[in-house]
């Protein structure tokens, strides 16, 4: 171990991004319009920056019955608890040939729709306070994600300081990680190079690779398709956030392109390490 | 434009004033500091007392006529082990004189009085323990004695037959002094022990085989001068934080031109404890008076200060001289041990700060592992360790259960609170009955610290997952050890309560890492590849 100044003067840690970055970037009493996902998808609609279609809110138990009902023109669904994090408490629900809700390979009765909702309001999946339920379109990953791993969501994520992308890299997910594409959750993170819109090399948390661990497929050096879009979306959400230092994620529709999924004011810090690069060199460059 | 420059000048302001507190942090104490400390040199007493007490003896008199009165006691004088300062008279109807000689002597007198009346004699006791080693080689045969403390007087008959019998008896086959002693100090230590207020013969004592402090000490002198052995009586106080009347007797022998103190009830052998007041030599009676008088008395005693380093500088004037702070322990409006965690808490807090912001070690809630340090502070560390980590287990095995269940976060926290409640009565329970001392010290404190790491504990499960949890509650551990040799050690204590002020300085390191923005020592194993 042989630690070089310039390289650490190059890295962001916790303490500066808590500092520097967070503190002065994005005020505190606004962090509620990125950790409430329906609160974000407010703006997000406002301003016409494409996103999920949210079907239903519910917010009260009582109400959980007669919305659900009405649901049941669609095909498929993604429930959502509206403070989650990590991924907890989201289900996606598609109707079989019978007509009946599968989540997860099984057939769903109404009933444990209904359980899951009401665990959702009571706070389960969010630490304590009352949440919402949020019910959406259900994302069709496009195919370019097929080629890398068939099964899952995979999700882009960009930072922005002031309105100005930093770095960004891909998640997507393993056969470890269960679907989720969480670096921390055993997905792996792939670099991006930004300025041509091409996909580096993978990052499982403890070596790069340049082939997807479980597909084999070749990761390093593939175009992403809608890059500029990727980009554009991201920056003109961060545009409409009082936030200055945010992490946008977005996913890739096959049918309707890039979509914002959510937005994080705290950022981690791993990313870093997937595209090989400092935070603050980029900052350098970006100026 | 206005706006924005207005802006300006109040970040430049408030970076202004950040940089001053923290200068005014540190000049402010550390002058203080220096000034308290030149003062503090002069009052170092190189003695280095261990323990310090307030003495008073206390007299009640109320005259039966108007005939003369006179009260007479023995008083303290300093020696090697004890030193007697500040020592303040006061009585309202009599007149004072003090007479010196082998012992000191206080005598109030009055002529003619009818009034009730009140004496009080206080000092300052500061003492030390002290601890002879015999030589092996001294012989009885070589000892040369004093004549003064060999003959036989009124209740110490050393020359009557059962006693000269008894000692001689006892000091068979003893090769030399040191243990022809030990088996007269077993003899008398051996004998049952019953409380009297009246004085005990040594022969008395040895015909009934029971006696109290000075009886033992009589017939262990009575013995010791039937071998020709030098030895006298010596009375005195055993100091402890009470209103007593009685006093106590043990005894000396003497060696070279050295007097050896022995204890026969309480144990001592060439020992004398940091409290024994020494007051007076020989069999005298320490406090008499005149009949014609209704009278009570006692000895008011009060422990100064139990710090060893405070006591290396304490004086009457300690509160005056060193800080106001003092003065709440003295008047007893605070108590010392909550005085000293909360003047504590800041420095835990800095260690906290020090090791998630520059170690990046992560420990359960902020200040939850400074509370665990004073937990395990009032019992045994490695027990006190060993029931909160197993305590933890069976709450995340509860919590494990719980989650299988579905239980929804706040019944869930409660039952983890319940639960944890249950479990701790039920180790007092187990712990009373299987006489196990450790378990059944848990008090409202430590249950409640219990209880809120177990909520963060099954928390962190939920977000971290178990591994992670483990990890975490081991570094929580971590510092929690710091922190309790924190708060154990005396130094720090000491440092803390004669220096308030510091407290300042610590909030000044802390608001300089707060502005600290270097890489965690974490994160260079972490993005180690990024920066070798």
């Amino acid at each position: 171990m042989w630690f070089k100044k310039k390289r650490i003067q190059e890295v962001l840690g916790i303490n500066e991004r808590n500092a520097s970055f967070i503190y002065p970037n994005n005020p505190r009493k606004h962090y509620k319009l990125a950790d409430d996902k329906v609160m974000s998808k407010t703006i997000l609609h406002e301003y016409n920056i494409p996103c999920a279609k949210t079907y239903a809110v519910i917010e009260r138990i009582g109400d959980i019955v007669s919305v659900w009902k009405t649901l049941d023109a669609y095909d498929t669904l993604a429930i959502k608890p509206s403070k989650g994090f990590g991924g907890g408490g989201i289900k996606i629900l598609r109707k079989d040939g019978e007509g009946r809700w599968v989540s997860g390979g099984k057939v769903i009765e109404d009933e444990q729709v209904y359980h899951h909702m009401a665990n959702i309001i009571m706070g389960i999946y969010s630490l304590g306070g009352k949440d919402r339920v949020l019910i959406e379109e259900c994302i069709e990953p496009h195919p370019f994600f097929h080629e890398i791993y068939p099964s899952g969501v995979p999700d882009f994520r960009v930072i922005l300081l002031n309105q100005k992308p930093l770095m960004s890299m891909l998640r997507v997910p393993t056969k470890k990680s269960n679907g989720k594409a969480n670096l921390h959750q055993g997905g792996i993170g792939i670099g991006i190079d930004m300025k041509n819109g091409v996909l580096t090399q993978g990052y499982d948390g403890s070596h790069y690779m340049d082939l997807h661990p479980d597909s084999q497929s070749l990761i390093a050096g593939k175009a992403i398709p809608f890059w500029e879009e990727i980009l554009k979306i991201s920056i003109e959400t961060s545009k409409h956030f009082p936030l200055n230092y945010l992490g946008v994620d977005i996913v890739l529709d096959a049918k309707k392109g890039p979509m914002i999924m959510e937005v994080n004011v705290r950022p981690g810090l791993g990313i870093q390490l997937v595209n090989k690069t400092g935070l603050k060199k980029t900052l350098q460059q970006v100026g | 434009m206005t706006v924005l420059r207005s802006k300006m000048n109040l970040t430049m302001i408030s970076k202004k004033m950040y940089t001053l507190t923290v200068w005014v942090f540190i000049i402010l104490p550390l002058s203080v500091f220096i000034y308290k400390g030149v003062k503090l040199y002069g009052s170092y007493d190189k003695f280095l007392p261990q323990k310090i007490y307030e003495v008073t003896y206390q007299f009640y008199i109320n005259p039966k006529d108007n005939k003369p009165l006179s009260l007479k006691t023995f008083i303290p004088k300093s020696n090697q082990r004890q030193k007697i300062s500040e020592v303040h008279v006061q009585s309202d109807y009599f007149d004072f004189e003090e007479e010196h000689a082998e012992n000191s002597r206080a005598i109030w007198r009055s002529v003619t009085s009818d009034k009730f009346s009140t004496i009080a004699y206080k000092f300052l006791y500061k003492g030390k323990a002290i601890k002879y080693e015999l030589d092996e080689s001294l012989l009885l045969s070589g000892y040369s004695s004093n004549s003064d403390y060999i003959a036989s007087e009124h209740l110490i008959e050393s020359d009557h037959l059962e006693i000269e019998t008894l000692a001689k008896r006892l000091i068979q086959d003893k090769p030399n002094l040191k243990s022809t002693l030990k088996a007269l100090f077993d003899y008398c230590y051996a004998i049952p022990k019953i409380s009297v207020s009246k004085s005990t013969g040594a022969l008395a004592t040895l015909k009934s085989n029971k006696a109290s402090c000075n009886g033992k000490s009589r017939l262990f002198v009575a013995l010791a001068r039937s071998l020709g052995i030098s030895a006298r009586t010596k009375g005195g106080l055993i100091l402890e934080n009470a209103n007593k009347k009685t006093s106590h007797l043990w005894a000396e022998i003497l060696v070279g031109d050295q007097w050896i103190p022995f204890d026969t009830l309480n144990g001592h052998f060439a020992f004398l404890p940091a409290n024994f007041l020494e007051i007076y030599n020989g069999d005298e009676v320490l406090l008499t008076r005149s009949a014609n008088s209704d009278f009570n008395y006692n000895y008011a005693i009060e422990e100064k200060t139990t710090n060893t380093y405070i006591n290396a500088f304490y004086s009457a004037e300690f509160s005056k001289k060193v800080s106001p702070i003092w003065m709440l322990i003295e008047e007893k409006i605070i108590s010392y041990d909550i005085l000293k965690m909360l003047l504590l808490f800041p420095i835990c807090g800095l260690i906290i700060a020090v090791f998630r912001n520059v170690l990046g070690i992560k420990t359960f809630g902020t200040f939850l592992s400074i509370l665990i340090a004073f937990s395990l502070a009032s019992t045994d560390f490695y027990i006190g360790i060993l029931l909160f980590v197993a305590t933890i287990g069976v709450i995340g095995l509860l919590s494990y259960v719980l989650d299988l269940w579905g239980i929804l976060y706040t019944p869930k926290l409660t039952i983890i609170l319940t639960f944890t409640i249950l479990w701790i009565l039920f180790s007092t329970l187990i712990g009373a009955y299987f006489k196990i001392e450790a378990l059944t010290q848990f008090t409202l404190f430590p249950i409640i610290v219990l209880a809120l790491v177990s909520q963060q504990f099954t928390r962190s499960v939920v977000e971290e997952g178990y591994l992670d949890s483990f990890k975490i509650l081991f570094q929580t551990l971590l510092a929690t050890t710091l922190c309790y040799v924190i708060i154990v050690s005396k130094a720090v204590e000491s440092f803390f309560i004669v220096f308030p002020e510091m407290v300042f300085v610590v909030l000044a390191i802390t608001l300089l890492l707060g502005k600290w923005i270097g890489l965690r020592l974490s994160e260079y194993k972490r993005f180690q590849f990024l920066i070798s």
